[in-house]
């Protein structure tokens, strides 16, 4: 490699690293969505059964669709998007960041909740929505920085949704507002599929 | 400048193999016509390359069967990513003396 052809060199590798870096997308975005639906069809199912007063069944929704019908469906979407990805020849690598940041979100989660259990929260169950929440927050913008940008809408959304929940909660002394916050945790995923669908298919 | 230049690593400096270690350090494994597309390397000499970078432990490769047609994946080992590195520090280094 002579000196004069260096600069020639570097502009070629650019080039070359333009052509084959991954686009700062999240193409896994049908995995999103349906995290989205789940949750909102979760949501869904409990205001019904608190409606018709079935409430004894209501802690068992939640668990019931993530484990036998969100976890399966991942595994194959995951899978589906996985391999429409590697016909196009590129592999995606794992991500070794993402999966750290969201199994320490996800300790952290447990470890407030099962620490709140433990004190006796009581009357104050909803301090474990806005546990959740924050953290969720937090995680949406690691995804942000690590993933693609529309999870920076997620994040706002929802620190906006615990921020006027906590407001209407303070303001007219009604702890059940406190609850609102949960509210956003389907219409985020919601969000960040939508807008992760449009982002990948403009690339 | 001469010393520096005698220094540069032979395996990663030629161009074609240079391009193969850029275009494989985001760290995905990219398939061998994916390489060729889009480096713009015939056939023959992007084996020749891939063989060589593969015995300098610089890429390692994954044979595997989609739909019965085999499908080779290349992924850069840290060995060839700090090859990488080092050669553009002594790029670095030899153009700030010029």
């Amino acid at each position: 490699m002579d000196e004069p052809n260096l600069l020639n060199d570097v502009r070629f590798l650019r080039d070359i690293v333009a052509k084959t870096q991954p686009p700062a997308v999240n193409l896994f975005w049908p995995v999103t969505l349906m995290w989205g639906c789940v949750v909102s069809i979760g949501f869904l199912i409990c205001a019904a059964l608190g409606i018709t007063g079935k409430t004894v069944a209501i802690p068992w929704v939640m668990p019931v669709l993530i484990f036998l019908v969100a976890w399966p469906l991942h595994w194959y979407l995951r899978r589906k998007v996985q391999s429409s990805i590697e016909e196009s020849g590129t592999r995606p690598r794992l991500r070794t960041d993402l999966m750290w940041c969201w199994i320490s979100i996800s300790a952290m989660g447990m470890l407030w909740t099962a620490g709140l259990i433990v004190s006796g929260i009581g009357s104050h169950g909803y301090l474990l929505i806005f546990a959740w929440c924050s953290l969720l927050c937090v995680g949406y913008v690691m995804n942000g920085v690590l993933l693609s940008k529309e999870w920076f809408w997620a994040a706002a959304v929802m620190a906006a949704s615990i921020i006027a929940a906590f407001l209407a909660g303070f303001l007219t002394q009604q702890p059940d507002f406190y609850w609102f916050a949960g509210y956003a945790i389907p219409v985020t995923f919601l969000l960040a599929g939508v807008l992760g669908r449009r982002n990948a298919l403009h690339v | 400048m001469t010393e520096l230049a005698q220094d540069l690593d032979d395996a990663v400096l030629s161009r074609p193999r240079l391009s193969i270690l850029a275009a494989l350090v985001t760290g995905d494994a990219l398939d061998f016509t994916f390489l060729q597309k889009n480096l713009g390397i015939s056939d023959g000499n992007l084996g020749t390359h891939l063989r060589k970078l593969e015995a300098e432990k610089y890429i390692r490769s994954k044979k595997v069967f989609v739909k019965r047609k085999p499908k080779t994946w290349f992924q850069i080992t840290p060995q060839g990513r700090s090859a990488l590195e080092r050669l553009f520090r002594q790029l670095e280094e030899m153009l700030a003396r010029s």
